[in-house]
């Protein structure tokens, strides 16, 4: 998994590539931890994710749950069918902001 | 070579013609000549008043036609008369022997007969490349011919003088006149005709010119004649005493002659003098009108047709350098303005080849078009054969079904169709159809209803409703009055379970129970696209391991003989039941050749489709085949898991999506149970795989021998709370239960058995 990110102004985009499982998720918990300081909009691209598990929405949970405390938002951009249709059977997609 | 060298330099005259023919010549000449002598001794009372000699015509015909033969049998013909009138014309009259004066008259002869035809040869006219063999065709050959004769007698006559030596003045001017205009008379009344007759016997044609000359010839014979009798009646009217003194004195010897009968004499014959001059005057009047007249026809009428004949000739001809129209046109151009009959016809000729070229064009184009169509349509014909699927066995790995179809289109492109394919993993759906028609219509209307049908089989429903919709669709827009009868069956291969529905096609055939084949009188609807509105029934029939089916079209059971007898669907059960257990495929072709042999050379009217088909039985024995994975229960053993899996599923034709779904549910328990079943210690966990290829069925055994867990029976997570009171845990076994179709727990024999399954 590879992450990209690119700040304008206080809102930050978050370009993740590759599967984002139970070994991957830490890793983009851990970078989306160390740089929301001062953000008020985060957008997490999903364009380039093939795959997401639980432990991926955990991640996903948190952000959103920081994000939330923060008085910010989040959004997921350009997921997939099948991310999407697990965002569903998890009722994710009731609180999280797709687009 | 040698011959068109003779032609050319005028020697026609010396032309062989074979010694045969060369011979015959000579003596048909001869004897002509003989014959002619003697009727001028039988015509010699005329000779006293008239000077016309037909043996004086006829020597330079002879030469003139048959060239040196001829001219050697006149001067065989000379030659008996100098013997006769040596041997008995001389002794018995006494006359004195002038041998000189014989051989004269011989020379004379020679040349007499010998030169019209050196003329003739010598003298091309302008524009002739060769001189041909002596005709009157045109009225230039005529005048030719009537100049030669001019000049020929004039030479005569010459010799003539020569002998008589009578020398030329004014005194004897007149019976001159007389004697050269005699001989011209004869060789133009006598000669004429007879080269016509023999040019025509040659050429087996007679020339307009010919009939014309030939006609002006007659008209001025009988004017002679008749001006003759009409003269003589009028001076005989007006002087009778000449005449009857010239009775008076021809009855006396010359000895008892006076003066005043030789005056009476003179007198006589100086007004039939008068009288030949005239008509002879008439006669080539007549004979130059004729030259001129023909000499404007020519000009106007048979020169351009000619021309134009010549013309559409080479625009005719199929060789290389055939003229194109332009070529055509312009060289009719100095015809083709005016009003005479001539100029009509060179500018219809004109605009017939204009006709001719914009048709051949014409033609081009559309046999162009027509090869164009028909290649369209082969490449048509073979698209609609390709749409009927032609692979056999078509589903190799369904030991299930025995399924074999075929078709034989009459035309081109045809308007049956037979179709078979899986709604599902279950289903089996069999089609045959016949459209109404023939050609690319029936070919058309197939295509669509073949289309609709697939289409709203596969999109599930049962054959009635699947027919009733079809029939609604086909029914619209359907102005050409098309239709299509069809026969619609869908199997359920598990359970032997066989829905179907007629729409107007022929009763199926069927074997049930390993009894025998015989026509099932099913319930009939209207074919497709006939009413619309109508609601389609359907029939159930359960099928045994091992009943047969057989479909087919009216093309089989109405192929007929050279008698006009029907194949009929008697022949058709007796040929299936003649070897029941034979396969599908081994039955249609057995029916094929049945059909050939019926029909035998017959023309075949209709497309012969046939679709067989035999239930084997539900697939039992099939066994699923198990895949195992054994690996250290930790999360980095994940990859490893998540590659066994999706090499397993791919094997079995497993698309993306349910591949991501499968990988979901994997990560989801064994990162579950790497975490959680040994509490941090060391321990394997066990994945089987399984595959069901009938049911299509995938069963995945997740084993541990970790701490009894059963994720199945914890309650699943609110999903409908808000994010910040979600709990971390739940999700993973909440996702796997909502992937999977089945998903249970056992603990066995001090192990954790979480069995998930999925139908692919």
């Amino acid at each position: 998994m590879t992450i990209n990110n690119q700040l304008e102004n206080t809102t930050l985009t978050m370009m993740i590539e590759g599967r984002v499982d139970t070994q991957t998720a830490p890793e983009l918990e851990d970078a989306i931890k160390a740089s929301i300081d001062g953000v008020t909009e985060l957008v997490l691209d999903f364009t380039q994710v093939a795959y997401i598990s639980s432990a991926g929405l955990r991640t996903v949970l948190a952000a959103q749950n920081w994000m939330n405390s923060k008085n910010g938002s989040m959004k997921i951009r350009g997921a997939s069918k099948n991310i999407i249709n697990v965002f569903k059977v998890t009722g994710f997609d009731t609180f999280l902001n797709l687009e | 070579m040698n011959e068109e060298k003779k032609w050319r330099s005028g020697f026609g005259l010396i032309r062989s013609y074979g010694w045969k023919k060369n011979l015959l010549s000579v003596l048909v000449c001869f004897l002509l000549c003989r014959g002619f002598a003697y009727l001028s001794t039988l015509l010699s009372d005329i000779r006293v008043i008239s000077d016309f000699d037909p043996a004086v015509a006829i020597l330079p015909i002879f030469g003139f036609l048959q060239g040196i033969w001829g001219v050697i049998g006149c001067l065989l013909s000379g030659l008996v008369s100098a013997v006769q009138y040596f041997l008995i014309v001389k002794p018995a009259s006494g006359l004195p022997s002038e041998t000189f004066y014989v051989a004269m008259t011989n020379l004379v002869l020679i040349v007499y007969s010998a030169l019209p035809a050196v003329l003739w040869y010598s003298i091309p006219l302008r524009g002739e490349e060769r001189v041909r063999y002596p005709r009157l065709d045109t009225s230039l050959h005529v005048f030719k011919y009537y100049l030669i004769m001019l000049v020929s007698v004039a030479v005569l006559v010459a010799f003539y003088g020569i002998g008589t030596s009578a020398p030329l003045n004014t005194d004897n001017l007149l019976s001159w006149a007389v004697l050269y205009t005699q001989y011209l008379n004869a060789v133009l009344i006598v000669g004429i005709p007879v080269v016509v007759v023999v040019s025509v016997i040659r050429n087996r044609t007679v020339t307009i010119n010919e009939r014309m000359v030939l006609a002006f010839l007659l008209i001025g014979v009988i004017a002679s004649v008749i001006g003759a009798y009409l003269l003589y009646r009028t001076s005989y009217y007006l002087d009778p005493d000449l005449f009857q003194e010239y009775d008076v004195i021809v009855k006396q010897s010359a000895t008892e002659w006076s003066e005043d009968s030789i005056i009476s004499l003179e007198r006589y014959f100086s007004f039939w003098n008068w009288y030949y001059v005239m008509l002879a005057v008439m006669l080539n009047a007549l004979l130059l009108i004729e030259m001129l007249f023909m000499r404007s026809i020519e000009k106007k009428v048979t020169k351009p047709i000619l021309h134009l004949s010549d013309v559409l000739e080479q625009y005719t001809a199929h060789e290389e350098g055939s003229l194109d129209p332009g070529t055509v046109t312009a060289r009719c151009k100095p015809y083709r303005y005016g009003y005479g009959e001539v100029s009509n016809l060179t500018r219809t000729c004109v605009g017939l080849v204009q006709e001719v070229e914009n048709y051949t064009e014409n033609l081009k184009t559309v046999t162009a078009e027509k090869e164009r169509i028909g290649a369209e349509l082969d490449v048509a014909s073979k698209i609609q054969r390709d749409m009927l699927p032609g692979v056999f066995p078509p589903f190799p790995d369904r030991e299930e079904i025995d399924l074999y179809a075929s078709m034989t289109p009459a035309k081109e492109v045809g308007g049956d169709f037979y179709d078979f394919y899986f709604i599902d993993q279950d289903h089996l759906a069999l089609t045959i159809a016949d459209v109404s028609g023939k050609g690319v219509p029936a070919s058309l209307f197939m295509v669509i209803s073949k289309t609709l049908l697939k289409n709203h089989a596969q999109s599930g429903g049962s054959p009635k409703e699947i027919l009733t919709y079809v029939n609604h669709l086909l029914r619209q827009n359907n102005d050409s009055f098309m239709f299509c009868t069809a026969w619609l069956g869908i199997l359920e291969l598990s359970s032997g379970r066989l829905l179907a529905a007629n729409a107007g096609h022929e009763y199926p055939v069927i074997r049930r129970k390993n009894g025998v084949f015989e026509l099932l009188m099913d319930e009939h609807d209207p074919a497709l696209g006939v009413l619309d509105g109508l609601r389609y029934h359907e029939y159930e029939l359960l099928l045994e391991p091992g009943d047969c089916l057989f479909q087919y079209t009216d093309g089989v059971t109405e192929a007929t003989d050279a008698d006009l007898a029907q194949f009929g669907e008697e022949r058709i059960v007796q040929i299936l039941n003649e070897n029941p257990d034979a396969g599908a495929e081994e039955q249609i072709r057995r029916l094929h050749d049945a059909i050939h042999a019926f029909v035998k050379d017959a023309p075949q009217f209709d497309d012969i489709t046939m679709l067989a088909f035999r239930y084997v039985g539900p697939n039992r024995g099939a066994k699923p085949e198990t895949s195992i994975l054994t690996v250290p229960a930790r999360v980095e053993s994940l990859d490893e898991v998540n590659a066994f899996v999706q090499e397993k599923l791919e094997a079995v034709d497993c698309d993306e999506d349910l591949i991501f779904s499968f990988t979901l549910v994997v990560e989801e328990i064994f990162v579950n149970i790497a975490n959680y079943a040994y509490d941090g210690g060391d321990g394997d966990a066990r994945i089987s795989l399984s595959f069901d290829p009938a049911a299509r069925l995938v069963e995945l055994v997740f084993t541990d021998s970790g701490m009894p867990f059963d994720p199945v029976s914890q309650p699943d997570p609110d999903i409908t709370l808000r994010p910040e009171e979600r709990r971390i845990g739940g999700l993973g076994i909440h996702i796997v239960k909502q992937t999977m179709d089945e998903v249970f727990y056992n603990y066995e024999a001090g192990k954790n058995v979480l069995t998930v399954r999925k139908h692919i």
